[in-house]
């Protein structure tokens, strides 16, 4: 063979793959399958070989190396497309409802916003019980940050959380706040409020409605059955407890209520709480307006009418008139010894503290009648000059002092469909 | 691979695209018969090695428009991977593995805690 053909190669005589002995295609062999000859005049393969090798394998190595000090990227919520499906990256937000929990399953969800939209971040099985046992549930209105795999639907983002030790929740301290000066604009806000237990109400499986209030109202604390099942603890909880509760503010349509992270955030204190401070009735002025108020006194006067009765209380320092809607039905409750109480709206619910000995109808009621409302605007709006004239609420009880049941109901309905009345 | 870009949420999108894919493949036997004798004459006019070098520019561009520089990276050293099977007679099939095993790892439900073991999450 002719060595000097095999040295020496233009592209006119072929490609680097065709062997310059017999112009058959030799691949990567550096000898020909066909005729035997070398082709040593073309870049050696047995470098391109090790190159390869060390390609792969010096390039696995540096890209471990880059990708266990790269940091997981950070994007916003709304960055989140279609061509990011299955990516790692990392999303600070703040926690917008309450974290969802399925002990059987072991599925945890909770969902994050910030300025640029929304996303449910999940964990399954060995994840959710190592958040859990971590104590890195987050709750309403807690900031958080979390890596995990993006899940991107036509309308719908989902992040799946795969290493626990990634998920960062910072919990604002509480602020202590009265309950009436809760506004649905300290929507996410973290605040701690005291007060007595005013009732507990189910309104259907799987949440508890907790009403807290104090000598400036009340609110509800909604304590979900997830709750429960993260606190691992049935709440023990009846009306006339006085609690500390630290929660987010919540809103359910246009009113505030308070979602706790935890069951260990509501804590029954030994001392009394949230009760009325009884007033001489000559002390009330127009600057109690909207507080809530227990007087005690007798009732001189009782005027029936189309849509409530009125009652005129004298206590020696002066007189008031409670104004009582829808009340006729009341009245009747009172002589059958039902427990009941009645409100002029839902927004005034009244406590029963204090009490006073009258009898409102001579001949059907003789007992002790805890008393206590809430002066409000309109209240002073519809007062006789000189005599305030507050709507409010009325607890009845069927034994002396006995402390009426912890219902909720409207006037409306009270006495004529509620349970507790009819 | 096709996930990133378009996934089926709705039984009417997956039959629209099974539709699809049926439609496409239908046409795309009748148009073989037809394009096997003009891509014959190309090949035989534009030399392989033009035709191996577009598709590598076609490849690349691809890579870097969705990726940027990292996936470029990655895409050497997938080459690299790529010439063993070649340079050293081994088989093609293992590079499959690539794929396969982190499929494999994930179904088992090992996938987060290899790669944990990796400091990789």
């Amino acid at each position: 063979m002719d060595r000097s053909l095999v040295n020496v190669w233009t592209p006119e005589e072929g490609t680097m793959s065709q062997c310059p002995s017999c112009g058959r295609h030799t691949g990567p062999y550096e000898a020909c399958p066909y005729c035997g000859a070398r082709s040593t005049g073309r870049t050696p393969i047995r470098i391109v070989k090790i190159a390869a090798i060390l390609l792969a394998t010096v390039g696995l190595v540096a890209l471990w190396f880059a990708a266990t000090r790269a940091e997981v990227p950070l994007i916003q919520i709304g960055q989140a497309g279609a061509t990011m499906n299955m990516a790692y990256v990392r999303i600070q937000g703040r926690c917008t409802r309450e974290p969802s929990y399925d002990p059987a399953s072991d599925y945890l969800s909770f969902w994050l916003a910030d300025e640029t939209g929304e996303i449910r971040v999940s964990a399954y099985r060995a994840e959710t019980r190592e958040i859990i046992a971590q104590g890195l549930v987050p709750g309403l209105g807690d900031q958080v940050e979390v890596a995990g795999t993006l899940r991107v639907r036509e309308d719908f983002l989902a992040l799946t959380i795969n290493v626990p030790d990634q998920l960062t929740v910072t919990r604002a301290e509480p602020v202590a706040l009265d309950i009436g000066a809760i506004v649905p604009d300290d929507l996410y806000m973290r605040v701690r409020v005291q007060g007595q237990i005013d009732s507990v109400f189910e309104p259907y499986e799987g949440l508890l409605l907790v009403t807290v209030r104090d000598q400036t109202g009340e609110i509800p604390i909604a304590v979900s059955e997830d709750l429960v099942a993260l606190s691992g603890e049935t709440p023990k909880l009846s009306a006339g407890q006085s609690v500390e509760v630290v929660a987010a503010v919540s809103v359910y349509g246009d009113t505030p209520q308070l979602v706790p992270a935890s069951l260990a955030d509501i804590v029954v204190v030994d001392r009394g709480l949230g009760m009325i401070i009884e007033k001489p009735i000559g002390e009330l002025t127009s600057e109690d307006e909207g507080q809530l108020a227990t007087v005690r006194g007798t009732i001189i006067e009782v005027n029936q009418f189309s849509s409530g009765v009125k009652y005129t209380l004298d206590d020696g320092t002066g007189t008031i008139v409670v104004l009582l809607w829808q009340c006729r039905g009341f009245c009747r409750t009172f002589s059958r010894g039902w427990n009941c109480r009645s409100s002029t709206s839902p927004r005034r619910w009244m406590a029963q503290s204090g009490s006073f000995c009258a009898e409102p109808l001579p001949g059907r009621w003789a007992g002790c009648l805890p008393l206590s409302f809430r002066l409000s605007p309109a209240a002073w709006a519809d007062s006789s000059p000189g005599m305030p004239q507050p709507n409010g609420t009325i607890g009845c009880s069927s034994s002396p002092r006995g402390r009426p049941r912890s219902s909720t109901m409207s006037a409306v309905s009270c006495c004529s469909s509620c349970r507790d009345c009819t | 691979m096709l996930s990133s870009l378009w996934s089926s949420y709705t039984p009417e999108s997956y039959y629209v695209a099974v539709a699809a894919v049926v439609l496409s493949g239908a046409l795309s036997f009748f148009l073989l018969l037809l394009m096997t004798r003009l891509v014959i004459k190309l090949v035989g006019r534009v030399h392989y090695r033009w035709v191996s070098l577009g598709t590598l520019v076609i490849l690349l561009s691809i890579v870097v428009g969705m990726t940027g520089f990292g996936g470029l990276l990655i895409c050497a050293v997938a080459t690299g991977i790529g010439l063993v099977p070649v340079l050293w007679g081994s088989r093609r099939m293992n590079c499959m593995g690539v794929l396969l095993l982190p499929i494999a790892l994930n179904m088992v439900g090992a996938g987060d805690t290899i790669a944990g073991w990796l400091g990789l999450v």
